[in-house]
């Protein structure tokens, strides 16, 4: 897919966001692609603080005028955030220590992105549910039947067939469940199967996703002390 | 007797060997003895042994082949059964293959049928071919019958997506074959196991019963034998398909047996 490299790209970070200028523009277009950007998603944005810039250098005076922009988009105060690259670095080492609740948080930025498509139904043996975005089942997916994904895998109900999310290679799709025993699960080009007498009568809600290039699993209910 | 809510119900299962053909001779005797008009279709053409079980093969001179490409007219393919009244039996034939059937010749039986009975039961083959196809076609109800093991389990599952694409979504589960001394010591699947997994309404369950081959052998089916366990399991489903509340039967706690008697001394 040959996709027009975009003047600006935009990547949240706990502490901030960090704009990234992509090619040599005019000032003008940079401020106008960031207006766009964040005039249509503002509700996502909402809270951002910190308005770091790294890629094609502008003057100090510009990045001034462009947080400025944003502050209003946002009606909320935003600051300069300076050297962003430092916090980047520790910020993409956290992302080793990336949890379930994270890789959940992720699948709101992509839902659109990733065309989330909603089924009802429980998928039973020898049918197959293929999607080329991220997929919300509700229903069970039977032993001998199928969900492959091009995004992310979600199923409310029990998954005990064979689940493939990010078929095409993204190894930043997921799968959640409610019960995940899957006979065999697929992210990416990984697979793996649930550990032997790993076999739970109850529900409990898990995601699968990979993480230093295994798949983990992990209960996605933040459990309550 | 009004004829109007005349039921065609398939029996199917998916995999071979659960008991579809026992249970179709059984439910059809079974409803017979409750006073319905019933008529059993063998499609498991090139297979039959629904005339076996009920001791009818013998009288067999034409079959469903030959009544649905006029070979016959369709009240001689019909054998009634002398020992119940109201029971028929239309005969697969053996010399032929699936195809010999289509699935608007099998439509056009149904509606035909549909006249002059209560009860249409199909008895269909194992598979999801030609047979399958055939045997669901003039069906609006269908029993799906699995053992409690993961392979008859996994082709039930199979099976009743297929009905839900034909658009036969009237379906019920029939669990044959318990075993609670198994069940009890956790390695066969209960119940609720296989409900789990396949989620449609139960119409029965038929525990493991010896009776079974026995009166197989005879061509005379377990429903009619007051002692035998599954024969109570079929008699229980055959008096919920003709609308009676039964209670399902319980297979835990106490011999099988102190309860069966208990029931009886209740008689």
């Amino acid at each position: 897919m040959a996709e027009k490299k975009e003047i600006i790209s935009l990547k949240l970070y706990k502490s901030g966001m960090v704009v990234t200028v992509n090619e040599k523009p005019s000032y003008k277009e940079v401020k106008e692609a960031l207006c766009a950007k964040f005039k249509e998603s503002k509700d996502f944005f909402a809270g951002v603080k910190k308005l770091g810039f790294k890629g094609v250098p502008l003057t100090n005076k510009e990045y001034e005028r462009l947080v400025k922009k944003v502050s209003d988009i946002l009606e909320d105060s935003v600051e300069l955030w300076e050297n962003p690259e430092d916090n980047e670095k520790t910020e993409d080492k956290d992302k080793e220590n990336i949890n379930a609740q994270q890789i959940l948080d992720r699948a709101f930025v992509e839902a659109e992105e990733k065309n989330t498509k909603f089924y009802k139904k429980t998928l039973r043996s020898g049918q197959c549910l293929e999607s080329d975005g991220s997929v919300v089942l509700i229903g069970d997916v039977n032993p001998g039947a199928e969900v492959i994904a091009k995004g992310n895998i979600f199923v409310m109900g029990s998954v005990r067939g064979m689940v493939h999310a990010g078929k095409d290679g993204d190894k930043e799709a997921f799968v959640a469940a409610l019960k995940l025993s899957p006979t065999q699960l697929r992210i990416a080009d990984l697979i793996t199967i649930p550990p032997e007498g790993d076999d739970k009568d109850y529900l409990s809600p898990e995601a699968a996703y990979i993480k230093e290039d295994k798949i983990f699993i992990e209960e996605f209910l933040q459990k309550r002390k | 007797m009004a004829k109007s809510q005349a039921q065609v119900i398939v029996i199917t299962s998916g995999k071979g060997g659960v008991g579809k053909t026992t249970t179709t001779a059984n439910i059809g005797v079974g409803l017979a003895l409750l006073g319905k008009k019933v008529v059993l279709i063998d499609t498991d053409i090139g297979l039959r042994n629904l005339d076996v079980v009920l001791g009818l093969e013998n009288r067999i001179v034409y079959d469903l082949v030959d009544a649905v490409t006029g070979h016959c007219k369709l009240k001689q393919a019909l054998i009634k059964d002398k020992r119940y009244d109201g029971l028929f039996l239309l005969p697969a034939a053996q010399t032929k293959d699936k195809d010999a059937v289509t699935v608007e010749q099998m439509e056009k039986l149904c509606n035909d049928l549909k006249k002059d009975f209560d009860f249409i039961i199909i008895d269909c083959p194992a598979g999801i071919e030609q047979g399958f196809k055939n045997a669901i076609a003039g069906a609006d109800k269908a029993i799906v019958v699995t053992t409690p093991e993961v392979s008859a389990v996994r082709d039930a599952d199979r099976i009743i997506g297929l009905l839900d694409a034909n658009e036969i979504t009237d379906h019920f589960l029939l669990i044959n074959r318990i075993r609670t001394d198994m069940v009890k010591r956790g390695e066969m699947m209960n119940v609720d196991d296989v409900l789990d997994i396949l989620n449609i309404e139960l119409i029965g369950i038929v525990p493991d019963d010896e009776n079974v081959i026995v009166s197989t052998n005879k061509g005379e089916p377990a429903v009619v034998n007051m002692k035998s366990l599954a024969g109570q399991g079929y008699r229980n489903i055959t008096k919920r398909l003709s609308g009676e509340n039964v209670p399902l039967m319980e297979l835990d706690g106490g011999g099988f047996f102190a309860r069966l008697f208990g029931k009886f001394k209740r008689k």
